[in-house]
């Protein structure tokens, strides 16, 4: 008995110090509750790169663990779980939160200073919310909602030939998706087509008829449309039912494949939408992504997959730059570092992926990671810019209709 | 007076949608005396087994048929597992469980079909416009679906002697018992039924909210209580009752005071109902 005892007790010594040797990245993200479906997007993509990491000898001989905290997609449980990850694991950086979260972990990031790269929060409660230790890998939503009205008005990204004149907006009161109504009403605003009516609807209804119904009655000719996929369809398929033969804008959140499906062809066919789109010169390094994943996983990349590949390997080579300049990987030496590798500067090196970074630090060389999304070239409160594209359905697919570049955003 | 037409069609299609879900759970009240918590997720189970009998390849009314005989045949398992042996704990007992039961359905949902909704296979189909009114057909479909369930039920419970069986256990459970009826055959038939009305009525959701989720049931359960609660507890026609008003009332409070309190309102009528009459618009037993 004594024996097993101790070797128990050997046992789970040498896992502690196993533990204690790794280097923990927490994920801050709902892994139950109605967004899991976030969680379990980001958290492959995250564990392929952490994987990467440490066959390649790790950080400093350190492996890369990461660390589940579930927000179960709520502002409570999130601040609980960042707490966790924070006060207990003790992590050095933060993937996530999401945007109906963040807002509980905002305040735990910037006093324990632990660095955070969210690849899924576009609100605009992160628009300027610190320069030292909020960056993120996904545009914020200030900029999905210029953009959305920026096409809407303008024929030439329609593909039409005529923009819309009576655009209403209907957009879902939770955190997620009422960041883009101040963005989308300025922008219309200020792009000479103001909306004609704003109106919030309660997210999670079974139909939405008397919403629809009050949409309607504004005539409009365009109905921007930013909620989950099913309030969406439930929205679209009312209208449908009112005899609306106007089109609708809808959010990142809806321009896929899945939604089609949801909507059925018939539905969603004329639907415009909006898509983060890779660089021209990322294309072929998005497919690789792909082909990679795939193997890794056995899955297609889901949404916000190319946003934490790069927000993980931003943040791996940030803590191999610190332990190879500062000598410790830190939550303050990872947060300075995190700009180093991902900005631009003169003499920098172009990288792509964890391999070309590591071997540009290690031979001494500055490097500038090129994402998947774009550059990934933080500003000074650590946001990105990247083009979109505007999509629309036909014959039950979507198609590329037009790019927008980030210059005609300003 | 075109709109409040209009809003009268759409709270006749909700109330028959609630009533469906409320007869099922009334029934398993006047024959067991508890409030189960997990029938929410028959609801679910119904609209998913609906979904997966049209992704084999079947007609979507024979899949809704099969899909409503299986629940209420796991409707019937479940009981026999969780809920009877516990039928003499008391009360708490077996709330607490239904509510565990529901938790473990949900989640079981969720872990085969996964979190993500999936749409009902129902075809997209313009209404009819009938002068300035236009009339979606999915609520009318709604409603006929709804009443011909309810007049099986009233049959059944009139004139076959398992429902007479079912009203008499519901009416004086001891006294039945005496007069030779096998309590545990009643307590299998209204387990089997209440489970299947129960599917059927997870089926006119998903038709309703066009997609199928696996916290649909559970989300529905307060607007379902909340009928048979209005009609009086233990009396289906009163469910049936009960289900009409809170439709109605959700469908007017949405259109004439405001959209965002939907399901407010029923509770609203609810607790004006229930302090005019604490057992309901129709008490006691079926």
């Amino acid at each position: 008995m004594r024996r097993v005892a101790i070797l128990l007790a050997a046992v789970l010594t040498t896992v502690a110090l196993a533990q204690g040797g790794a280097i923990k990245v927490g994920l801050l993200l709902p892994f139950t509750g109605q967004y899991d479906w976030v969680g379990a997007n980001v958290q492959p993509v995250a564990q392929m790169i952490a994987d990467q990491v440490n066959q390649s000898g790790g950080i400093g001989g350190r492996d890369i663990v990461l660390t589940q905290g579930d927000t179960e997609g709520t502002v409570d449980a999130g601040f609980t779980a960042a707490q966790k990850l924070v006060n207990v694991d003790n992590v050095v950086a933060l993937v996530g939160p999401t945007s109906l979260s963040f807002s509980g972990s905002k305040q735990l990031i910037q006093d324990t200073g632990v660095p955070m790269i969210s690849p899924t929060a576009g609100t605009t409660e992160l628009d300027k919310a610190g320069t030292k230790y909020f960056f993120r890998t996904v545009p914020s939503d200030s900029l999905g909602g210029r953009a959305i009205a920026r096409a809407a008005t303008d024929a030439q990204y329609l593909g039409r030939s005529q923009a819309f004149t009576s655009p209403v907006l209907m957009v879902a009161k939770s955190p997620a998706m009422v960041s883009f109504e101040s963005p989308l009403q300025n922008a219309f605003q200020s792009y000479g087509t103001p909306l004609k009516a704003t109106l919030e609807y309660a997210p999670g209804k079974p139909s939405y008829r008397s919403e629809v119904q009050d949409a309607l009655s504004h005539n409009p000719d365009v109905i921007v449309l930013v909620g989950t996929p099913e309030d969406s369809v439930r929205i679209m398929q009312a209208a449908f039912q009112a005899g609306y033969q106007g089109t609708w804008f809808v959010t990142q959140d809806q321009t896929n494949a899945d939604f089609i499906k949801l909507a059925t062809p018939q539905l969603a066919n004329g639907i415009y939408g909006l898509e983060e789109v890779a660089s021209p010169e990322s294309a072929a390094r998005n497919d690789a992504f792909k082909k990679q994943f795939k193997t890794y996983s056995g899955k297609d990349v889901q949404i916000f997959g190319t946003n934490t590949y790069d927000a993980m390997n931003v943040l791996a080579l940030a803590m191999l730059r610190a332990q190879l300049k500062d000598g410790q990987v830190t939550r303050a030496t990872v947060a300075q570092n995190i700009r180093a590798v991902a900005d631009p500067g003169a003499g920098k090196v172009d990288v792509t992926d964890y391999a070309s970074g590591k071997k540009a630090l290690e031979a001494g060389q500055e490097i500038n990671y090129q994402g998947l999304v774009g550059p990934v070239n933080f500003d000074q409160y650590g946001n990105i810019t990247a083009p979109f594209a505007i999509r629309q359905v036909k014959d039950g697919a979507w198609t590329d209709v037009t790019i927008l570049p980030a210059s005609a955003l300003q | 007076m075109t709109a409040l037409l209009q809003t009268l069609i759409f709270g006749l299609a909700t109330g028959a949608v609630i009533s469906l879900s409320a007869v099922g759970l009334s029934l398993s009240y006047g024959v067991t005396r508890f409030i189960n918590f997990s029938y929410g997720e028959f609801l679910t189970l119904g609209a998913y087994l609906t979904v997966l009998g049209v992704a084999f390849g079947l007609s979507l009314p024979l899949a809704i048929v099969l899909g409503m005989l299986a629940v209420g045949v796991a409707g019937v398992v479940l009981a026999r597992i969780f809920f009877d042996p516990l039928m003499d704990r008391g009360f708490l007992a077996l709330l607490v469980t239904s509510v565990g039961l529901a938790f473990v359905l949900q989640n079981l949902v969720r872990m085969v079909a996964g979190s993500n909704p999936i749409r009902f296979p129902l075809p997209l189909m313009r209404p009819w416009h009938v002068g300035a009114l236009f009339v979606p057909k999915v609520p009318v479909l709604e409603v006929a679906v709804a009443l011909l369930a309810m007049i099986v039920v009233h049959l059944l419970l009139t004139f076959t002697r398992i429902g007479k069986m079912m009203r008499a256990t519901s009416d004086n459970p001891a006294l039945a018992r005496a007069s030779g009826i096998s309590t545990a055959r009643v307590l299998a038939a209204t387990w089997f039924l209440s489970s299947a009305i129960g599917g059927l009525g997870g089926v006119l959701l998903a038709m309703t909210q066009i997609a199928v989720q696996p916290v649909m049931g559970w989300s529905f359960l307060l607007v379902v209580f909340a009928a048979v609660l209005l009609g009086g507890i233990g009396n289906p026609y009163g469910a049936m009752l009960g289900s009409l008003v809170v439709g109605l009332g959700i469908e007017l409070g949405t259109t004439y005071i405001s959209p965002d309190y939907g399901h407010a309102f029923a509770f609203v009528i609810l607790v004006l109902v229930l302090l005019l009459r604490p057992r309901g618009i129709l008490r006691g037993a079926f």
